[in-house]
Order: structure tokens, then sequence, then C-alpha cells
């Protein structure tokens, strides 16, 4: 399989993806839109429907290997180091100017740890500053993850209660891993904890985590950490198909977050 | 190089302009300043013919590296013809925003809609 990595001038992320398939040896051919501009808009105009576009432009380097187009750092390391088995916890990088999200360590499959370590280790020593989100699964790898240093900024989302968390996040959360990670995410520098107005896929599509949920929710972090000043922030989370909340809508949510924990505040999602 | 404004049609301040085709439908583009701003335009996604447009919406999107850009159409109207040429070659409308550039025909609704001059077109891009 021949790998083109189609690439904008100066750009971090694209030097990211080429020194780690330098350093494998692995063969590539590289395309810089504005040098190579009739060739580049040939293939856009080719394969647009599979690129995607963040808000300052297409999103750079774009990989395409003959049967996948990739995009984004995180992306594109991911399925260099392990296929697809990463998707469901390297998803698209919704940061710009030197950021990169989209990494959930909750999500990580089993057997796919180092993996992972190795993927937060690429992006930050390749000079990106690393957001790293967890849900409260996986407490022993998001320790691995941050005692090695390179995580910026640590956020721990709880997607609803305990009961919802096989639904919307496909696996069962322990007490115990919820505790560890609330003191890990506490300990971090730049640790924040939500607790999410989840958008998520039921029986009969899209749904969301009503406020009633959201304070059991809140409950189950207070049994976990028995501090009711634990502060916590509450945030919707943006579905197609889903009617978006505004702060308004969020003060339901508030209220009932706040019978647990009485510290919660609404905040909005931010843009870097 | 300086950017070129012809007096042989009417604009609208957001920088598309509309000239009469000689059968009563206008020829919808962009302006040199609009092409100008958007830089290297990579691709653009055309209406449908038959589709009908009111003034001020938009018509088309027309996307460069950097940005996504709608075109706001001048003159309420329903699209005749569309120009073909710009799904392979979109860079027309940099090389020739008021030529072979142009984005779409349409037989207007009503023809007293305002539509200013290109001199007062430049009298807002200067502002």
């Amino acid at each position: 399989m021949s790998i083109t990595l189609y690439t904008a001038p100066d750009c971090l992320r694209c030097k990211i993806v080429k020194a780690f398939l330098d350093e494998r040896g692995q063969e590539y051919t590289t395309f810089d839109f504005k040098e190579d501009k009739d060739i580049f808009n040939k293939y856009y105009r080719a394969n647009r429907s599979s690129i995607y576009r963040n808000p300052e432009g297409v999103e750079f380097p774009i990989f395409d290997d003959g049967q996948v187009i990739k995009q984004g750092t995180g992306e594109i390391l991911a399925y260099l180091l392990s296929g697809r088995v990463l998707e469901a916890c390297v998803t698209r990088s919704e940061l710009l100017h030197g950021w990169i999200s989209g990494l959930n360590v909750s999500a990580c499959p089993e057997g796919q740890e180092d993996n992972f370590v190795t993927l937060v280790r690429l992006l930050a020593k390749g000079g990106l500053t690393v957001e790293l989100h967890a849900d409260g699964r996986r407490a022993d790898l998001l320790k691995r993850v941050l005692d090695e240093g390179f995580v910026t900024r640590m956020v721990l989302d709880i997607i609803g209660p305990a009961a919802l968390y096989p639904v919307i996040a496909g696996g069962e959360l322990s007490a115990e891993d919820l505790k560890q990670s609330i003191v890990l995410t506490r300990a971090h520098v730049d640790g924040l904890i939500r607790v999410l107005a989840s958008a998520y896929a039921n029986g009969d599509g899209m749904t969301r985590v009503t406020p009633a949920e959201a304070g059991e929710a809140a409950k189950m972090v207070l049994d976990a950490c028995s501090d009711r000043m634990l502060p916590v922030f509450i945030e919707a989370q943006q579905a197609d198909g889903l009617e978006a909340l505004e702060n308004q809508a969020l003060l339901p949510y508030r209220s009932k977050v706040r019978s647990s924990l009485v510290k919660a505040e609404i905040r909005k999602p931010e843009a870097h | 190089m300086a950017l070129n404004f012809p007096d042989d049609r009417r604009y609208h301040a957001e920088h598309l302009w509309a000239k009469e085709a000689g059968d009563g439908s206008f020829v919808i583009g962009i302006t040199d300043f609009a092409q100008d701003q958007l830089g290297e335009v990579i691709f653009i996604d055309l209406p449908e013919v038959g589709s009908h447009f009111d003034q001020g919406v938009s018509c088309a999107e027309i996307e460069s590296a950097k940005v996504v850009s709608p075109a706001i159409i001048p003159l309420s109207g329903m699209v005749a013809e569309v120009n073909e040429a710009l799904s392979d070659t979109p860079e027309l409308v940099n090389s020739d925003p008021y030529g072979a550039g142009w984005l779409v025909r349409i037989k207007p609704d009503d023809l007293s809609e305002a539509i200013i001059t290109a001199a007062e077109y430049q009298k807002i891009i200067s502002a």
C-alpha cells in the first residue's frame, strides 16, 4: 500500500506524522497544498466528501493509503499504530492552535494500552499540547498516561449514571475506577470534572441524559469522593438530530446536580 | 495588482455581480475583491438548475483550503444554467471572475430589486 500525505507549509501536525513514518522507515509521497496545488486540488475535488474541514479550513495533513483517508494527527497516528482498533478512543481533535484533543483514555480497548501511551507521547513530544479525556473507566491506564507527564489538561467526563454507561460508553463503570479517576483528575494541575448532558443513541435514535439522570450521576460522584464541595461543571453535548441546549435549558441540570455537588456550575464549551 | 470592477454590470454589497445576458437572463459571479479575499478556490458547490433563490441568500458555496464562503445571490430568480466548467476548474473564479469564472445564469423575478453600480460597490469595499 502506498501512502500519500497532503500537507500544508510549516504545519506542525504534518511534521509529527512525517517524523513517525520516517522513524518507521515507511515510504510515502507528500504533496503540499500550495506548492503542488494542481495535484492537491484535483485530489480534494475527487475526495471532498471524505475530507474534513475545521473552522480554519481543511485540516492537514490528509493521509491516504489507498484504502482509507484519515485526517487529524491523532487519528492518523492511531491508524498507523494499530489499524482501526484505536478508533473508539482516538477521535477528531476539536482544539486548534497547537492543542490536540479527541483522546479518550477510558475507551482504550484491552491490549492497546501500550499503543495509546505511545500515541500520547508522540503527540506531546511532537510539540502539541495534549488535552486528555476520561469517563471514569480505566483508572489504571489514566494513571499510567498521567505519570508520563505529557498531559497538559485532564478532563473527566461523567457521562451519566452508572446504569447508562454500557449504553452510552459501551462499558461498565466500577465505583473504584471512578473514585481513582476523580483523585487523579483533582491532583492534575489543570484537571476538570464535567457532568455531561450527554447525547447518545438508544434504540429509537438520538436522545439525551435527563436532568434527573444527571442528578443521579452527581450522587454517584459524591459517593465516590465524599466531597460535596467538589467543583464540577455542567456541559451539554451537542449532536445532530438533537436540539442544542443553551444555558437556560441547563438550569434544571444544575439544580439536580447541586443537590449532591453544591459547587456545580454551567460551563460553555471552549474554543481554542 | 489593482482590483478590477467593470462598469458593464451591477453589483451587490455581498460581493457578487449580475450582468444582463441579452435574453432577459442574468449571469452571476463573484467580484475581483471577493476572489482576492478567498484565495485559491479549490471547490465550488453549485445549485441545481431550476432551483430558486431570493435576493440576499446563498446560492452556492465556494471553498478555498482556508475558508468556505457563501455566494450571496444579487437578484431573486430561478437558476437557468450553472457553469459546469467550475467542477473541474474552479480556479477560473480566481483567474477570470468576470468572464469564464461566472457561477450561474438566472431568470430574475423582479428587475426593480436594488442592485448597485461599480462605483457604489467600490465605495463599500474601501470603507
